[in-house]
């Protein structure tokens, strides 16, 4: 029995171990690559794609997906830029109302899914139509800075402390991380998602209301594509309304990577960090030896691939 | 005199079309073992619904600790400590053991985290009194079958219930799983729980209770003390009196050749050694318990589940049939007992429906459908087999249920299959409707069909078949022929386990 | 024999299916009325033809997605199929020097590969549609970034112009008759072969064909080479409105496409759908967008109202099957 416990955390150890090989690799390739400033650099573009997966990795563990988050993101800070420039909010407060819309949007495709019982690919794929729609639409397709708050760039790009190189998005990301573990792993929230995601019918008769949970989960993923968009439009000074779609794919993609299963109630916190971590890795790592973004693409596609194939391989040993 | 936990007195329920309980009565006592027992469809399911509240009854009273109580759904009975364990156990397989037990009733720190620890200590108590050796912290879905009985239990436990319903616990475990079982059944009934054990092998019932109750086509029959009860007279109370059965008036057929046979066929644990024959215009019956393997036997012979080794033989040719397709092209249809999820395609036209597994016939210059003789096709079936629809381009959807086992049936003499197996094929269909459909099957048998049917219903059995295979846990245990099949034969060799074990009596 | 008589109703499902059945074509002929209607720029031979253009290759297109929903499954690699036949057919003809009809037949070869691909993942891999073709997705447009350097490739022959820009008689444009011909040999095959009826049976109920014996795996794999080669299609079309490959081509059509497909009355959970709903559903959306653009609506607002029409559909489509 011991021996299921030590599987998970030997699963987690097998990506880990990846993570560190990839980088031991590049570092051995390139010299410059394990440099403080590429490492830093490699952290800060996790932030982003980090936080994003976290969230999905809820969606995913109810056996669910969104396909919104990327176009939320884009959304959530449009909006907040629109609330600060246009409407004369103070800018807290139109970070706050940057996490409201996020929340808002999961909170939409919740009700599409769990009341309106709509299968989440599409209730997700319509919201991401509709958040980009809106993003194009409200800020006429052109970047919405936040040049007239001082500071806002300073929320990712400060550095913690004063330390040089060492921003602010990793420890906004930290916190971002440990939200994320705790609600998986230490509240009712977490556990009713992995109980719906392995057997929905049987949460159902344990009393427990599938629905109400199932479009918090959605909730949360729209939050957390907020959080994701404050760090992004605070690196960029802007937010950017045609960036966005695309994002959902490598988010998924860590969430995969790092254990969670497609067929819903299993899934890990941590897994999804490090599964975010390597993406970034390979990323930068294969841009670092000159590969064109283009073969970047294929190698994500396959590292995805090799992912979701090692959940079935699972899914089947258990089956058997 | 022991003290009384539950009486139920008169109780009676009906579904449309159905009286499922008529005037039942039932009485549980603390610190007692009560095995309800009966054939399939005598109501012991119902009756127990009733009592957690699954199910509201007609009429009747029940009472708790002598005092009237009203059930009107799960949350009452458990909240009066009365919880049923499933046959198909309700668990969620990624959640840990703790997490199941207290799913919906964690315990929590400042109302926002959880406490695990706490759960898991709670749970390990309950597994130190029920002395299993289960960790609460590896997930139910790494556990054995019997382990997770074991996890409901201890759910059941957790609810303070004082009245445990038991549906075939045994169904999916070893012999040394059983005992194992049965000793912490022991122990809950020193401890003073009423347990409710419904079964069918009555050599377990010997074993473990202390009182059987038998029920029989919706009613109560009789309660029995376990130490002075004989397992033939509890046999012929769950068949009862010998009813006069109308017996088709088709004789066997003589001399006909082989149509199928069937040698050593094994598939897991459901189908175990099976051979048989049959013969071209023979109704074969194949008898037996829910759960004896009569399906899985079906489906192994058409494919539809790999095959472990073993023979088949189609008008003497050995074939070797590995998918459905290869056994619809040797002429063996089957005609599945949930026909809405492997017969039909209801969202689809009855015509269609019709003409699915036998496209080729349809075809003009060998590609082009011709919907002309399709429809010709369903006129001619539709009459043969009186299919009540009103045009053949009805959604298979909106016919009633003895309609739509006509369609699955058109379908395969569409394809001229020769070899018909129907699973349960009067599962959901009126009493009028099942007539009809004992009619066709005769008919069927004398224009030289071979025909093989399973069946739960011993009065179905009889009259349709010239010859009864019966099946026990994966095992056939019998073969009766002509005069000689009548219920109280066919039930001895479906329950032969016991009957072996009890030999000596 | 039988007492009961048969009525000559051809219609099965009662009045509700009919209606839904039939309502996309009513709300399209209600919508064109309204906009000829209130608009004069709208009504003109020119304008309507244009429409008519403009959805024939999405058309097309949606008619290769509208087998894999047929048969409850989903392909996301449509976009990518899109580009890479773009990307590869402008190069073989542009840098390699082919003879355009050897390349048409490559890349349609290669896109049916895609769907072999897809179809083997889905069928013998047992991997959710959804992930095997979104995963094919990505690493098919590495692929063709990787050929393309991320670059349009221009300078195809004027002559292949007429496939996107042609007219027939002068009057009719060359991309709805070919949208028509391949709308009516697909239809013919629904309606009139073993194999189109199996689509049906497949997404119906899977369990019930395979013991009807259906080949089931074969049907399954089949509906993803002809989306691929369909989307293949569609892309040398659009293709050839510009005379380039490109990239980009494909990438918002994924929207569009199960947008016109469920908006035709196919059912997502399969077994259910027609042909020619997927050609009214394509027509249907194509108007909304001319409208837009003609009222000078922001096209942005487009996509808003796409999604929402996406999801209304689907929710009418489920409440219909419930009784």
């Amino acid at each position: 029995m011991k021996s299921v416990k030590s599987k998970a955390v030997a699963q987690k150890l097998i990506i880990l171990s990846v993570l560190v090989v990839m980088f031991v690799f590049f570092a051995i390739m390139r010299s410059g690559f394990a440099s403080y400033l590429n490492v830093m650099t490699i952290a800060l573009s996790t932030c982003v794609n980090g936080l994003l997966a976290l969230g999905v990795t809820f969606c995913i563990t109810t056996a669910g997906i969104d396909l919104s988050i990327g176009t939320t993101m884009t959304f959530s800070c449009v909006m907040s830029g629109i609330a600060f420039n246009n409407w004369g909010f103070p800018i807290w407060l139109a970070i706050i109302f940057g996490f409201i819309v996020g929340g808002f949007c999961g909170l939409t495709s919740g009700f599409a899914v769990a009341k309106m019982k709509l299968p989440p690919f599409i209730a997700t794929l319509a919201m991401q139509m509709v958040t980009e729609g809106l993003s194009l639409v409200v800020s006429g397709i052109r970047p919405v800075y936040f040049t007239n708050a001082p500071g806002y760039q300073d929320i990712a790009l400060g550095g913690f402390l004063g330390i040089d190189g060492f921003y602010n998005a990793f420890v906004l990301f930290v916190v971002g991380v440990i939200i994320a573990w705790v609600l998986y792993s230490r509240t009712l929230l977490g556990r009713y998602t992995k109980a719906i995601g392995s057997n929905e019918e049987a949460a159902r008769l344990s009393g427990i209301n599938t629905e109400k949970w199932k479009m918090l989960v959605y909730m949360v993923s729209g939050l957390f594509s907020a959080f994701a968009g404050l760090i992004m439009s605070s690196r960029l000074g802007s937010a950017q309304p045609q960036l966005g779609a695309g994002y959902e794919s490598e988010a998924i993609a860590a969430a995969v990577i790092g254990g969670t299963s497609m067929s819903g109630g299993e899934g890990s916190i941590i897994g999804t960090v490090i599964g975010a971590f390597i993406i970034s890795v390979l990323t930068n790592g294969l841009r670092s030896m000159a590969v064109s973004t283009e073969w970047q693409t294929v190698v994500t596609g396959l590292v995805l691939a090799g992912a979701v194939y090692f959940d079935l391989l699972r899914k089947r040993g258990k089956a058997a | 005199m022991a003290q009384e936990l539950i009486r139920m007195e008169h109780i009676s329920k009906s579904f449309p079309g159905v009286k499922a309980l008529s005037d039942v009565s039932f009485q549980l006592n603390a610190g007692e073992v009560h095995a309800l027992v009966g054939e399939n469809g005598a109501g012991k399911s119902t009756l127990m619904k009733v009592l957690t509240g699954v199910y509201a009854k007609d009429e009747g009273r029940i009472f708790l600790h002598g005092k009237e109580v009203d059930i009107r759904g799960v949350r009452d009975s458990q909240r009066l400590g009365i919880v049923m364990i499933h046959q198909e156990l309700n668990l969620m397989n990624h959640l840990t053991v703790a997490q199941n037990i207290f799913i919906g009733r964690e315990e929590r720190r400042a109302l926002f985290f959880l406490n695990d620890a706490a759960l898991n200590r709670r749970a390990r108590e309950l597994f130190e009194r029920l002395r299993v050796d289960i960790d609460p912290t590896v997930p139910v879905g790494s556990l054995t079958v019997a382990k997770q009985q074991m996890v409901e239990i201890a759910k059941a436990l957790s609810y303070n219930s004082e009245v445990l319903i038991m549906d075939e616990p045994t169904a999916a475990l070893t012999d040394n799983e059983i005992e194992d079982l049965f000793r912490v059944i022991r122990m809950l009934r020193a401890e003073g729980k009423g347990i409710i054990h419904i079964s069918h092998r009555l050599e377990e019932l010997k074993q473990i209770s202390d009182r059987i109750t038998v029920m029989r086509d919706g009613g109560y029959v009789a309660t029995v003390d376990t130490a002075q009860a004989q397992t033939n007279q509890i046999i012929s109370m769950m068949v009862g009196r010998e009813i006069f059965i109308t017996r088709s008036e088709r004789a066997a057929p003589q001399n006909a050749p082989v149509a199928l046979e069937v040698k050593n066929l094994n598939a897991g644990r459901m189908v175990r050694d099976v051979s048989f024959k049959v013969h071209k215009g023979e109704i074969l019956g194949i008898a037996g318990l829910v759960g004896a393997g009569r399906t899985e036997t079906a489906r192994a012979i058409f494919g539809a589940d790999p095959l472990e080794s073993g023979e088949i033989f189609v008008h003497g040719q050995r074939l070797n049939i590995r998918t459905p397709k290869d056994a619809v092209r040797a002429g063996i249809a089957y005609l599945s007992e949930d026909r809405k999820r492997y017969g039909l395609m209801l969202g689809l036209s009855v015509q269609t429906n019709t003409s699915i597994a036998a496209m080729k016939r349809f075809l003009r210059a060998g590609f082009f459908l011709s919907d002309a003789r399709e429809e010709q096709n369903m006129r001619k079936m539709i009459d043969e087999l009186s299919i009540k629809t009103p045009s053949t381009h009805q959604l298979t959807r909106f016919l009633s249920g003895g309609n739509q086992q006509k369609v699955v049936l058109a379908k395969w003499l569409t394809r001229n299959c020769d070899v018909l197996i129907f699973d349960e094929p009067t599962r959901g269909i009126d009493v009028g409707a099942k007539n009809e459909i004992y009619k066709l099957l005769d008919r069927l048998a004398a224009e030289g069909k071979a025909i093989i049917m399973i069946s739960s219903e011993l009065p179905e059995i009889i009259r349709v078949s010239n010859r009864v295979v019966v099946m026990c846990e994966g095992r056939i245990t019998g073969e009766v022929k002509g005069d000689e099949i009548d219920q109280t034969t066919i039930m001895r060799y479906a329950t032969m386990r016991e009957a072996q074990a009890i030999g000596g009596e | 024999m039988s007492e009961y008589k048969l009525k000559s109703k051809r219609y099965g499902g009662g009045f509700r299916a009919f209606f839904f059945d039939w309502m996309i074509l009513i709300l399209f002929v209600a919508l064109v009325i309204i906009c000829c209607v209130s608009n004069a720029q709208f009504r003109t031979m020119n304008n309507i033809m244009n429409v008519l253009r403009q959805a024939s290759f999405i058309s097309i297109i949606a008619m290769g997605e509208f087998f894999v929903i047929l048969t409850g499954q989903m392909d996301m690699s449509i976009t990518s199929t899109i580009g890479m036949t773009s990307i590869f057919f402008a190069g073989f003809v542009v840098n390699n020097g082919m003879p355009m009809g050897i390349a048409l037949v490559l890349v349609l070869l290669m896109s049916a590969v895609v769907g072999l691909i897809n179809g083997v993942l889905t069928v013998y891999g047992k991997m959710p549609s959804f992930i095997a073709t979104l995963v094919v997705m990505n690493v098919l447009k590495g692929l063709y970034y990787i050929y393309s350097r991320g670059l349009p490739i221009s300078g195809l022959p004027s002559s292949f112009n007429y496939l996107g820009a042609g007219y027939v008689f002068n009057i009719v444009p060359f991309p709805v008759v070919m949208m028509l011909v391949i709308a009516v040999i697909l239809w013919a095959m629904t309606k009139y072969t073993a194999v189109g009826r199996a689509f049906y049976a497949v997404g119906g109920n899977a369990e019930a064909s395979r013991l009807s014996g259906i080949n089931t795996r074969f049907v399954g794999i089949l509906a993803f080479v002809l989306c691929g080669v369909l989307s293949s299609v569609g892309a040398l079309g659009l293709t050839a409105r510009s005379l380039s490959g490109n990239v980009s081509i494909g990438e918002e059509l994924l929207f569009d496409v199960m947008t016109i497909v469920v908006l035709g009355g196919t059912s997502l959970t399969g077994g259910r759908g027609k042909i020619f709903g997927v050609v009214i559903g394509a027509l249907f959306l194509q108007v909304i967008s001319n409208y837009m653009v003609l009222m000078s609506i922001n096209t942005y607002w487009q996509w808003v109202v796409k999604g929402i029409i996406l999801v209304a559909v689907v929710l009418i489509d489920s409440n219909t099957k419930k009784d």
